[in-house]
């Protein structure tokens, strides 16, 4: 198991107060890696920050061996490390196929063609990914017209499409129906196996993270409690303090 | 040397009235989040109400002043319940062209009811006359605009710092569900809020007839320069406003004196400098 | 699509109508058209920033000056109408790529801001560039040159010649703009316009597209810009100020920001509605002010917008 992602000494402050206080993490590479931790723990600013959100006060991010820390947000989406949101961010006006085929034009680094029509554009392809989430048949509605879960799944899509080695889903279930987020689960779990993108989850949700990854990594109060795999992590004493408020 | 001095103090006048129209403009973008670019508007209305109340009704010219104020503090309720509140939810460009549209028919209807002319009141007796200073009569009236600017900005920093009521606002400014939860009536404090916004503007405008014709351009010339000062301040900060007032005040002044053909360009390139090397302002925060 | 045919029915009988208005109407109606298509050029130009890129400028006014002067002096030096035009477009592309450098490091409110200090700068420079621009007399006596051709050289003199000429331009500006919205380029502005964070995480370099966009829009302002000085022959800084810039934005808004053609018909009808208020009354910036408050109360869509809604629900006989 080798880390396709590494992070040294993390540190951001807001106004004083470190969100995220020296983290280090290491991402394997193939597996289904969770993030979890009680709210403000740091888990999304942690997230923003190795995916270029955010820039870090201190430290240092390498991505499959390269040194990634100061580069651009897309720069390091076109290195192929990707994010979905926690709040669902699509393009709004465009349709559910123009939504996942910016995002394919893009990877073919196909954007300066000024020209020719985009419709043509690498449709096999958007196809595929739709078909994959299941959102096939609504490719010609706007994106703002989906239900939250659509959206969601659109959002999922549009990351997918980006081709990502290492792709970090943030709180992928939040503000779903209990079988959306069934369905949700089993998806992330069906393209973790069938394609070559390690998934990262970062959840609240202890149910949903136990259910779908192998290696487990906690976080409180900005810095990294217990890193470990599942069951490991499931007996974990100082976790369960965390998140029972008692040891059991 | 002197000579510069008495510049500083000319310049310093005009700041005060800017400083008027710029705490208007950013208290109510600070707190109802609407840059409104016919607040310049409002200064001319002011300034055209308190001509007609006192240069041809022949009213107390310090009456004349507060009924101006209140009067566009009226128009101001109007305009925020009528027109700010459908756009508060839409995105910059529409709420930026609400506003614009509503300077093309301030402008117009000011036209249409006092004609195209320049009118110049005459000065309150209280205040006429000059003081030497630096080598030269400095009017009386202008010491009057620089304590009276000073005095506003004492003022609204007590009342937004101080008083129970001036933190509810910020309060519903940072967050209109806070506000909600606290129990306040967040429309009606908005409301009030911007007709405050209104009457300082007015006041700075009726304050500023004896001293400074009154055009119907005068809108139009105030709130681009409003805008630089409250760029070059901080967007929503007041003490910025403050700050920025006195600095493109000054600039403006100084530049007629000893650039004369770059008193119109100099403004620009200083907010372009401060929006490309510190986009927040000089004493803004994020 | 049933509503194919009818744009391709009203494309045809407006290119009739345009092809032959020298015919049957007179100077005035023909000046008027030129008005038209001057400000669907610039406005076309605005809107790709717009209501494609989601980046409201207020300085376009700027470059749609630098077309015009450029090309006035040029066509003061030597009288080949192409070689004004083309410098006119290609200085005013320059200036929006250095001013555009500038100001796509900010967004929203910032940006807008910039955009009107950088246009009043241009109309500062030129209201005091007197030997160069001629200060606010500004140039005048500039010639109607020819349009050179390898082999041809066209007289366009007459007010009907340059009309033709014009509307090639305008006809040529527009079908250039419809491929640039429809491609790749097209769509990736409009990503980045619904939302800037989720382009940035798709790969797409938000700086630099917005500036490329900012360039197009320059080009267009030139384009218009440079049109202009051979017409009314004398060109002076208040085509730089910032009431100049707000004619596009005003024709894009009336128009139509989210659809194609809504500039098009939006400088229609601006100039339209300008033309027939000015003539019932001096308030023209009243009703103006007015219809503005209007469509962004009710019809943000604009004309266009608001037809094609209103279209689709009977189609689709559900709101």
């Amino acid at each position: 198991m080798s880390a396709l992602l590494t992070a040294t000494g993390l540190v951001k402050s807001f106004n004083g107060m470190r969100a995220v206080d020296g983290v280090d993490i290491a991402i394997p590479e193939g597996r289904v890696t969770g993030i979890i931790g009680p709210n403000g723990a740091g888990k999304t600013t942690l997230v923003h920050l190795l995916t270029g959100h955010l820039l870090p006060n201190a430290g240092r991010i390498e991505f499959d061996g390269t040194d990634i820390t100061g580069l651009a947000a897309d720069a390091r989406v076109r290195r192929r490390l990707g994010r979905t949101f926690q709040i669902v961010n699509i393009f709004t006006r465009l349709t559910v196929f123009q939504n996942v085929q910016i995002a394919r034009i893009t990877r073919h680094g196909r954007n300066l063609r000024c020209f020719t029509p985009a419709a043509g554009e690498a449709i096999d392809e958007v196809d595929a990914a739709l078909r994959e989430v299941g959102l096939w048949e609504l490719r010609h509605r706007a994106a703002d017209q989906l239900s939250h879960g659509q959206q969601r799944r659109l959002d999922l899509a549009i990351t997918l499409a980006t081709d990502p080695r290492l792709c970090f889903l943030d709180e992928p279930t939040s503000g779903v129906s209990p079988r959306e987020r069934d369905q949700m689960l089993e998806l992330i779990r069906r393209l973790a196996d069938s394609r070559r993108t390690t998934f990262v989850v970062i959840e609240h949700d202890m149910e949903v993270v136990f259910g779908l990854c192998d290696w487990i990594t906690v976080m409180h109060r900005g810095a990294i409690l217990a890193e470990g795999a599942r069951d490991a992590i499931r007996e974990n004493h100082a976790v369960r303090e965390i998140y029972l408020g008692e040891d059991v | 040397m002197e000579s510069y001095l008495y510049q500083g103090l000319v310049g310093l006048t005009y700041s005060m009235y800017l400083w008027l129209l710029a705490a208007g403009l950013t208290i109510a973008f600070g707190v109802l989040g609407v840059l409104n670019f016919s607040h310049g508007a409002l200064f001319m209305l002011g300034a055209y109400l308190a001509f007609t109340i006192y240069g041809v009704f022949g009213i107390n010219f310090w009456l004349a002043v507060l009924i101006s104020a209140l009067g566009v503090a009226l128009v101001g309720a109007v305009m925020e319940r009528f027109f700010f509140r459908h756009i508060y939810r839409l995105e910059l460009p529409f709420q930026l062209l609400l506003t614009y549209g509503l300077v093309l028919v301030i402008d117009d209807v000011v036209k249409i009811i006092w004609g195209g002319a320049f009118l110049v009141p005459p000065i309150p007796p209280l205040l006429d006359g000059a003081v030497p200073l630096f080598g030269r009569p400095f009017p009386v009236y202008n010491l009057f605009i620089l304590a009276v600017g000073v005095l506003v900005g004492v003022l609204i920093w007590l009342l937004f710092d101080k008083t129970w009521w001036g933190k509810m606002v910020r309060a519903a400014a940072w967050s209109r569900e806070m506000g909600a939860t606290l129990g306040m009536n967040v429309p009606r404090v908005f409301t009030l809020v911007f007709m405050f916004a209104a009457a300082l503007a007015a006041l700075g405008g009726a304050l500023s007839i004896p001293m400074r014709p009154v055009s119907p351009g005068l809108g139009i010339a105030m709130i681009v320069q409003a805008f630089i000062v409250t760029v070059i301040g901080g967007l929503g900060n007041l003490q910025g406003a403050f700050l920025g007032a006195i600095i493109v005040g000054m600039l403006t002044t100084y530049s007629t004196m000893l650039f004369p053909l770059f008193e119109l360009f100099l403004p620009y390139v200083l907010m372009a400098a401060v929006l490309i090397l510190r986009p927040q302002g000089l004493l803004g925060g994020r | 699509m049933r509503s194919d045919w009818r744009i391709v029915m009203f494309a045809l009988v407006g290119a009739a109508v345009l092809f032959t208005a020298p015919l049957w109407t007179g100077a005035f109606g023909v000046y008027l058209l030129m008005q038209m298509m001057l400000l669907c050029i610039f406005a076309l130009g605005f809107n790709l920033l717009l209501g494609y890129t989601g980046l409201l400028s207020f300085g376009q006014a700027g470059f749609f000056a630098v077309g015009a002067y450029v090309c006035a002096l040029i066509l003061l030096k030597a009288p080949s109408l192409l070689l004004g035009i083309a410098g006119g477009i290609v200085a005013a592309g320059l200036v929006a790529l250095v001013l555009g450098y500038l100001s796509v490091k900010l967004t929203e409110i910032y940006f807008s801001m910039l955009t009107l200090s950088f246009g009043m700068m241009i109309h500062s420079l030129v209201w005091r560039w007197r030997d160069v621009t001629g200060g606010d007399d500004g140039l005048t006596g500039i010639p109607r040159a020819p349009l050179q051709l390898p082999g041809v050289s066209i007289d366009l003199s007459r007010l009907s010649s340059y009309y033709y000429f014009m509307l090639v331009a305008t006809v040529l500006a527009v079908w250039v703009m419809h491929r640039i919205v429809r491609s790749p380029l097209g769509l990736t502005f409009q990503a980045i316009r619904d939302s800037a964070v989720r382009a940035e995480f798709v790969g797409i370099s938000i700086r630099r597209f917005r500036l490329w966009a900012f360039v197009i829009a320059g080009l267009y302002a030139g384009l218009a810009g440079a049109m202009v000085a051979p017409l009314e022959r004398t060109i002076t800084p208040t085509y730089a100020h910032w009431v100049a810039s707000a004619e596009p934005v005003l024709a894009a808004l009336i128009g139509g920001l989210y659809v194609f053609a809504g500039p098009i018909v939006g400088a229609v009808l601006f100039i339209g509605i300008k033309e027939i208020v000015v003539r019932a009354t001096d308030h023209w910036m009243l009703v103006m002010g007015a219809v503005v408050i209007a469509i962004v109360l009710g019809f943000r869509g604009g004309v266009l917008g608001t037809i094609l809604r209103w279209t689709e629900r009977g189609e689709e006989g559900k709101p």
